[in-house]
């Protein structure tokens, strides 16, 4: 093996490691610094983050890594942070201490909205006048 | 070296190769090939009883030995060849290496 491969493998180890130090913002920002899901049959921690094709996903409980368990396979296992590139997921019910400010950006589902109001509880889904799409 | 690839008497090709696979090249492309340097040999150059010979303007012109290196001489063109060779293997490994720092291969 190449020094150059050899030094960039144990750089990613350390991107990895680092990457449990930062907050859900930050991580869904650098979401390539997150380990992605692996099926060597470690234990995952609860509360461990992965990227998983650009979301940041951690684990609800601590669980095997195996193919039965990926997010795909086992959803129920993992919970979306709440960002995705740096911009707040808008939740099913958004709580009145953390509303959406005016031209504020949230992901819904797969697209992008941004909030039409000050102090927005709605979600695109239950009020579409209160939000507009928009571009990441 | 630069070998040219001859059928029949006639230059069909160049290409960069190391003597020790000559033979196996030869055998490999029915075909004989011999060092393009001596005589800069080019694709349609034809061999002939009055040695090595290109059709220019109609007119088979024999060939001279090259003396000395010119600054496009095959010496230069190989030399060219294997650092491009290098490079581009240079160029794998980093995009290996950005490939793992991304977290796309595993480390």
């Amino acid at each position: 093996m190449s020094a150059v491969i050899e030094r960039a493998r144990q750089l990613r180890k350390l991107i990895e490691q680092a990457s449990a130090g930062l907050d859900d913002r930050t991580a869904s920002e650098g979401y390539e610094l997150l380990p992605r899901m692996k099926t060597d049959g470690s234990l995952i921690p609860a509360g461990h983050r992965i990227n998983w094709h650009g979301k940041v996903l951690r684990a609800r409980t601590a669980l095997w890594a195996n193919e039965e368990n990926t997010p795909e396979r086992a959803p129920e296992l993992w919970e979306e942070v709440g960002y995705r590139q740096g911009i707040r997921v808008i939740p099913a019910a958004i709580a009145a201490e953390n509303p959406f400010g005016k031209g504020e950006k949230g992901w819904w589902g797969e697209a992008l909205y941004e909030s039409l109001y000050d102090a927005n509880v709605h979600t695109p889904g239950a009020w579409p006048e209160g939000w507009k799409r928009a571009e990441a | 070296m630069i070998g040219a690839i001859v059928k029949n008497d006639i230059v069909t090709g160049l290409l960069v190769i190391n003597e020790e696979q000559i033979e196996e090249m030869q055998t490999a492309l029915e075909c004989e090939i011999v060092d393009a340097k001596p005589y800069g040999l080019i694709e349609g150059d034809l061999r002939t009883a009055r040695g090595w010979t290109r059709n220019v303007g109609g007119e088979q012109v024999v060939l001279e030995l090259q003396n000395g290196e010119e600054p496009d001489s095959y010496e230069l063109a190989m030399e060219r060849a294997l650092a491009a060779e290098e490079q581009a293997a240079a160029l794998k490994e980093y995009e290996e290496a950005a490939k793992i720092l991304l977290g796309e291969e595993e480390a």
